[in-house]
C-alpha cells in the first residue's frame, strides 16, 4: 500500500535542510557580496563550513531514507511533463544537496587558508587528502561552489513555485505530503 | 696579615665573577612567546618545547665579545589555546613544519649598549630557512640568577610566513611580537 506521506525521517529531514538550506545560501551570498567586520566575517566562515558538514550528512541520510521507504504516489491526473518535471526536479535537488557541501568541501580542503574545519568545535573534519593549497582545484571548486548556488536558488524556486502552481491550480495541498497531520 | 688575607679572599671573589656564567635554556626556567592580531582580535601563544644556551661574561670587553646566544625552537610546539589557529600554524604555508621543523636563533655578537647593565644581542634567525638579522636589547643583574625579558617585532613576510594565504596582511598582522622571558640559574 502506498502511503499517503513520506516516512517520517524524511519530513523532518525535509524541513531542518530546508532551514538549513535558506540559512547556508544566505549566509554564503552575504560572506562573497557584503563588507563584513574581519572578525564576524572569519566567524561566519567557520560557522558556514560548520554547517556545510552537517548538511552534508544530512544529505546522504536524506538519499539513503529516499531510496530505503516508498513515497506517496504523485498527484492523480499529472501530465507526463509534469511527471518528468517532478523527477528531475526532485533527483536535481538531491544532487545539489550533494554538490554544494563536496564542492564547499573541496574548497576548504585546497584554500590557500590552509584552515581547519571544526565543526561547531565538536570535532575536526578532514580535509579532501591530496589537494592543499592547489590553487586549479581551488579555484575551480570555487567558482563551481558559486554557479551551482544559484543554480540550486533557481531550482528551489522551480521547487516552491510547483506546490504554489498545484495549489492554485489544481487545488491539491502537496505539502500534507510533507507534515504530519 | 690579616688585611692581605681579605685582600686576597677579595681578590679571589673577583676572580670568581669574571668566570663565564653558562645557563640551560629551557621552558622549565624561560618563556618564547608571540602575539599578533587575526581578524582584529588579538592572540597570543608560546613555543611548549625549545633550548637555548647562553654564555655570558661581562667582566671585560674581551670576556662579554665570546659571549653567545643559541636557541633552537620546535615549530610544531606553537600552541595558542585556539584550535583553529593551532591546526593552521603546522600548515605548508605557515610554518610549514613538515619541511621546517626547527627554527635557531645564532648570536654573532652580544655588546654592551652604555647604559647600565643594558646589552644589545644580534644574530641570525633562521625560520622556514629564511635568515633575517634579528636585534633585541636586555637588561641584565645578577648573573647567578639571570632574571630578563626582551621584546622584538618580526615581519613574518619577511620569512615567507602566510605569504599564500595573506600576503596584504588582511587578516594576520604583517607585525608577529616575540616575548622572550628568563629566569634561569648558571650552571655551576
Amino acid at each position: 500500500m502506498t502511503p499517503v506521506r513520506y516516512h517520517t525521517a524524511a519530513i523532518a529531514l525535509h524541513w531542518v535542510m530546508a532551514v538549513a538550506i535558506m540559512l547556508m545560501l544566505g549566509s554564503g551570498w552575504a560572506m562573497g557580496n557584503l563588507t563584513l567586520a574581519p572578525s564576524f566575517q572569519f566567524q561566519l566562515y567557520q560557522w558556514h563550513k560548520s554547517l556545510g558538514v552537517l548538511v552534508l550528512l544530512a544529505a546522504v541520510l536524506r538519499l539513503l531514507v529516499r531510496l530505503t521507504f516508498s513515497r506517496p504516489p504523485l498527484p492523480a491526473g499529472l501530465p507526463m511533463r509534469g511527471v518528468w518535471l517532478a523527477h528531475v526536479g526532485h533527483w536535481g535537488l538531491y544532487a545539489m544537496m550533494l554538490a554544494m557541501p563536496l564542492t564547499g568541501w573541496l574548497m576548504v580542503s585546497s584554500s590557500p587558508y590552509g584552515l581547519p574545519t571544526l565543526v561547531f568545535g565538536w570535532f575536526a573534519w578532514p580535509h579532501v587528502p591530496g589537494v592543499a593549497m592547489h590553487g586549479v582545484v581551488n579555484g575551480i571548486s570555487k567558482e563551481a561552489h558559486e554557479l551551482l548556488a544559484w543554480g540550486f536558488l533557481v531550482m528551489l524556486g522551480g521547487h516552491i513555485g510547483a506546490v504554489v502552481y498545484h495549489a492554485r491550480a489544481h487545488g491539491e495541498n502537496l505539502v500534507r505530503r510533507l507534515w504530519w497531520r | 696579615m690579616k688585611m692581605l688575607l681579605v685582600a686576597g679572599l677579595m681578590l679571589l671573589g673577583g676572580v670568581s665573577t669574571a668566570q663565564a656564567a653558562t645557563y640551560t635554556l629551557n621552558p622549565s626556567n624561560s618563556r618564547i612567546g608571540f602575539s599578533g592580531t587575526h581578524a582584529g582580535k588579538a592572540f597570543e601563544g608560546v613555543f611548549e618545547q625549545w633550548q637555548g644556551t647562553l654564555t655570558f661574561d661581562p667582566s671585560s670587553a674581551e670576556t662579554l665579545a665570546k659571549s653567545t646566544l643559541v636557541v633552537s625552537i620546535r615549530t610544531g610546539s606553537a600552541k595558542t589555546g585556539n584550535a583553529m589557529y593551532d591546526g593552521t600554524l603546522p600548515t605548508a604555508d605557515w610554518f610549514d613544519t613538515e619541511h621546517h621543523p626547527q627554527a635557531g636563533f645564532q648570536s654573532q655578537s652580544i655588546v654592551a649598549t652604555g647604559i647600565s647593565n643594558t646589552f644589545l644581542v644580534t644574530g641570525q634567525l633562521n625560520l622556514k630557512n629564511v635568515r633575517q638579522p634579528v636585534s633585541f636589547t636586555v637588561v641584565v643583574g645578577n648573573l647567578a640568577v639571570l632574571n630578563t625579558s626582551a621584546t622584538l617585532v618580526l615581519d613574518r613576510l619577511a620569512f615567507g610566513i602566510g605569504q599564500q594565504s595573506d600576503p596584504q596582511a588582511a587578516w594576520v598582522s604583517k607585525e608577529i611580537g616575540l616575548q622572550i622571558g628568563v629566569a634561569a640559574a648558571a650552571k655551576p
